[in-house]
């Protein structure tokens, strides 16, 4: 039977059951287009929001001496801390130590709150200072950690003990003063190596700033160890102090040390959020900033300066917990690829959880008489996370 | 009168000065001869390299000793001198004393040097990137594992106390797992490592090696052992009352050549060492293959899988009976091929001899340094200190990280 020449009709007929069956095809997967939308992600973010503040109010719960769970109690002692000194400014008749005797756990409860806010917020700067560093060099091994921000924070601590010795407790001033000089000039030494290296003049060698960085990384923590040993000998406990700072069990809950900290992190925080959108701009090259008409240097001078001054905070005031800010970033790039808002908002929050999460943790141990330091357990429940964000798909950065 | 402007020479490596009879052309033409003529000099600089090796050390030997045993002066330098030398009579008739445990250590410490060095060598070469050493592969933090493990595990505790190193002269059954307990937890762990980190670098690059990869994994296993370690290390010092646990992660982490060794430890590194370094020497004109790329080098009928695999472990094996013999040291598997590159160019079969011969210099000048001023129980800082401040040399020099990645 010879074959029947198609008409234009019968062409067009079929081309249309195509396009249909396609349209029907793209229909058929309804998820995938709600999980693009721009309203999942304002639902998400919500409810990232709604988990942090539930762990925060779980972290807040428990107690150093026994773990009794009690709201009421943890709510009534909350209150009292906010209201107490607006009372005692307009009351003068009003007895603040009273009322505080009166409640139990008072200043168990009030120290929890502080070291959950430090805990969360130092997992958040640290998070999003890597999300930067990250777009800035678009290479997932430049953290702030291995630009020897964590070299200079722990050589500030050594320098601060052999100086202070055993009353280290009563000059914390000069430990910030040590610890955030020390971190500057050596982040100033790998920058400098970078900006040497490049190979034009005003050029900018990445390769050369993180193998700078690296190098400073390990020579620094060789000479850590051999000051760790000298500490040994001494016999004082000068080493069991050294290892609670660098580790994050002792964090300084004092009001300079709170005053210090919430400022400088509303410092770095606040340019994120002012200018989140245009921090997409670093990631470009600079004949293609130059052609858009943006001033790339400035921005990435910026964008250098408020990412080592984030993971300097946390690494200060919440002790080693410099892994999250070069595995989290890496995993949040994994789900959305390239919004650098998204991103960073998306990497605080799950950084500034699972530094609270890490603290719970701990706080569960030491109930139980056992000793954990705290960067130990935050690499030790990323860990497992990573690799399966690594199984799960290749690399991202290429 | 008009001044004669004399016009700057012309920077760069492209622009020499030409002679009168040739164009541009022809220079460039004498200046790759100029350049092929060095590398065809490389013999003569392993066999400079070589008798250095041997005069330094000779005299090392002779001269340098642990502190206590001289003064450090002039005249007591010469005065041991001349102990040496009845040493060296008494040694030669048999009876052995502290120029045989001389002889010992600077035996040591040239392996060590060849073996770190070759490694580093190897795995520069197999995985194309100048920065790709024992140190950022995960080998050094897998032997620091392996250390931590067996520290926890398998130390002794005799009458309350922890005992750590195994004396070989007071153990009366030769029993190679009750002599080197410590060393065989620490190259399987070594070996387990390497294994994790390529897995895991593989799995980055979904089926292909890449550098980049590599240092990332390495980095990563590298500060999750340090978690691991750190935990260990509460652990020893709160419970342990005299701390010998504690300090036997230290002592580790800072490798000396101070320890007590004797000819024990001696034959149990070469039995490992020696005929690595010989495979080396033979497989090395494989890596020039390798080096080229693995598309390239399947065509010329290289089994490249084969080879990297078998370069790597053997790389691998070499670097972690050293640091599992004598603790972690730095850098030396990172800045002898550097080196050794400027003597012999990129050619393996020169550069592999080169790299275990300058190893060697290497490590017995900044022993010696190290003795000198004090530090010879610290031998990882001194080399780190070194290796830091070449590394920035030639970053400033714009030589580095150039094939970075």
């Amino acid at each position: 039977m010879p074959r029947t020449p198609q008409t234009a009709i019968e062409r067009q007929a079929k081309a249309s059951r195509v396009v249909n069956e396609s349209k029907t095809l793209r229909r058929a997967k309804p998820t995938q287009a709600f999980l693009h939308s721009r309203k999942w992600k304002r639902i998400r973010n919500f409810l990232l929001l709604i988990l942090a503040l539930e762990l925060f109010l779980l972290s807040l719960n428990f107690r150093t001496r026994n773990n009794a769970f009690i709201p009421t109690e943890t709510w009534m002692n909350l209150k009292a801390m906010f209201i107490i000194p607006f009372r005692s400014l307009f009351d003068n008749s009003f007895d603040a130590d009273a009322v505080r005797d009166s409640l139990p756990y008072y200043s168990e409860t009030v120290g929890r709150f502080k070291l959950s806010l430090i805990a969360f917020l130092s997992g958040v700067i640290i998070c999003v200072g890597g999300t930067m560093f990250q777009t800035i060099f678009k290479n997932p091994i430049a953290s702030p950690n291995m630009l020897g921000v964590a070299t200079g924070v722990s050589f500030g601590n050594i320098l601060f003990i052999l100086t202070f010795g055993l009353e280290a407790g009563s000059h914390l001033t000069a430990r910030y003063l040590y610890c955030y000089s020390a971190a500057t000039v050596l982040v100033l030494v790998a920058f400098l190596a970078g900006k040497i290296s490049g190979k034009s003049m005003g050029g900018f060698s990445v390769e050369g700033t993180i193998l700078a960085g690296m190098m400073i990384t390990q020579l620094g923590s060789v000479v850590m160890q051999y000051y760790r040993m000298q500490l040994m000998d001494d016999e004082t406990g000068l080493l069991e102090l050294y290892q609670m700072l660098t580790s994050g069990d002792l964090l300084y809950q004092d009001t300079a040390s709170m005053i210090i900290f919430l400022s400088l992190s509303t410092i770095c925080l606040l340019p994120m959020i002012l200018l989140g959108y245009r921090f997409n701009s670093v990631a470009f090259d600079d004949m293609e900033m130059k052609a858009m008409g943006i001033s790339n240097g400035r921005m990435r001078g910026l964008g250098l300066i408020i990412g080592s001054l984030m993971a300097t905070i946390a690494l200060v005031h919440c002790g080693d917990v410099g892994f999250l800010c070069m595995v989290i970033p890496f995993m949040c790039r994994d789900r959305l690829q390239t919004e650098f808002g998204e991103v960073s908002y998306l990497a605080g929050m799950t950084g500034g959880m699972i530094s609270l999460a890490s603290r719970i943790i701990i706080s569960v141990l030491n109930a139980h008489n056992m000793m954990a330091p705290a960067g130990v357990v935050v690499t030790l429940v990323l860990l497992p996370l990573f690799i399966l964000t690594i199984a799960r798909r290749g690399s991202v950065f290429k | 009168m008009a001044k004669v402007r004399v016009t700057a020479k012309p920077k760069g490596k492209n622009n020499i000065e030409l002679r009168p009879s040739e164009n541009s052309q022809l220079g460039d033409l004498r200046r790759e001869q100029e350049r092929h003529q060095k590398v065809r000099n490389s013999n003569l600089a392993i066999l400079v390299a070589a008798i250095v090796l041997l005069v330094l050390y000779a005299f090392s030997v002779t001269l340098f000793v642990l502190p206590g045993q001289s003064s450090g002066t002039l005249a007591g330098l010469l005065m041991d001198m001349r102990e040496k030398f009845t040493y060296f009579l008494r040694f030669i008739s048999g009876s052995g004393g502290g120029f045989s445990s001389n002889i010992v250590r600077y035996t040591i410490i040239v392996l060590s040097g060849a073996a770190l060095a070759s490694a580093g060598c190897v795995f520069q070469g197999s995985f194309r990137n100048i920065i790709a050493s024992p140190s950022t592969m995960g080998v050094q933090a897998g032997a620091s594992l392996g250390n931590t493990l067996y520290t926890f595990f398998f130390s002794e505790v005799v009458a309350g106390t922890v005992v750590i190193q195994s004396d070989y002269e007071a153990t009366s059954n030769y029993d190679v797992w009750t002599l080197n307990k410590q060393q065989l937890c620490a190259v399987a762990a070594a070996l387990i490592s390497v294994w994790i980190v390529t897995g895991i670098a593989t799995l980055l690059g979904k089926g292909t090696f890449s550098g980049g990869n590599i240092l990332f994994s390495g980095i990563i296993f590298s500060s999750f052992v340090g978690a691991i370690n750190t935990v260990f290390e509460y652990y020893f010092m709160y419970y342990d009352p005299d701390n010998t646990r504690w300090r036997n992660l230290q002592v580790f982490s800072m490798g000396s050549f101070d320890k007590v060794m004797n000819y024990h430890h001696l034959a149990m590194m070469s039995i490992v060492l020696v005929p690595c370094l010989l495979l080396l020497l033979f497989i090395s004109p494989k890596l020039n293959v390798i080096v080229m790329g693995e598309d390239e080098a399947v065509t010329m009928g290289v089994n490249v899988r084969l080879y990297r695999a078998l370069l790597i472990s053997v790389g691998t094996l070499m670097a972690a009976v050293v640091y599992a013999f004598v603790g972690a040291i730095g850098f030396v598997g990172f800045i002898v091929p550097q080196i050794c590159r400027r003597f012999t160019g990129p050619d393996f079969r020169k550069l592999i001899p080169m790299c275990m011969i300058m190893g060697g210099v290497l490590l017995i000048l900044v022993y010696n340094l190290a003795l000198l001023f004090g530090f010879s129980l610290y031998m990882n800082m001194v080399t780190s200190v070194i290796g830091c401040s070449m590394m920035v040399y030639s970053l400033l020099a714009g030589k580095g990280g150039r094939s970075y990645a």
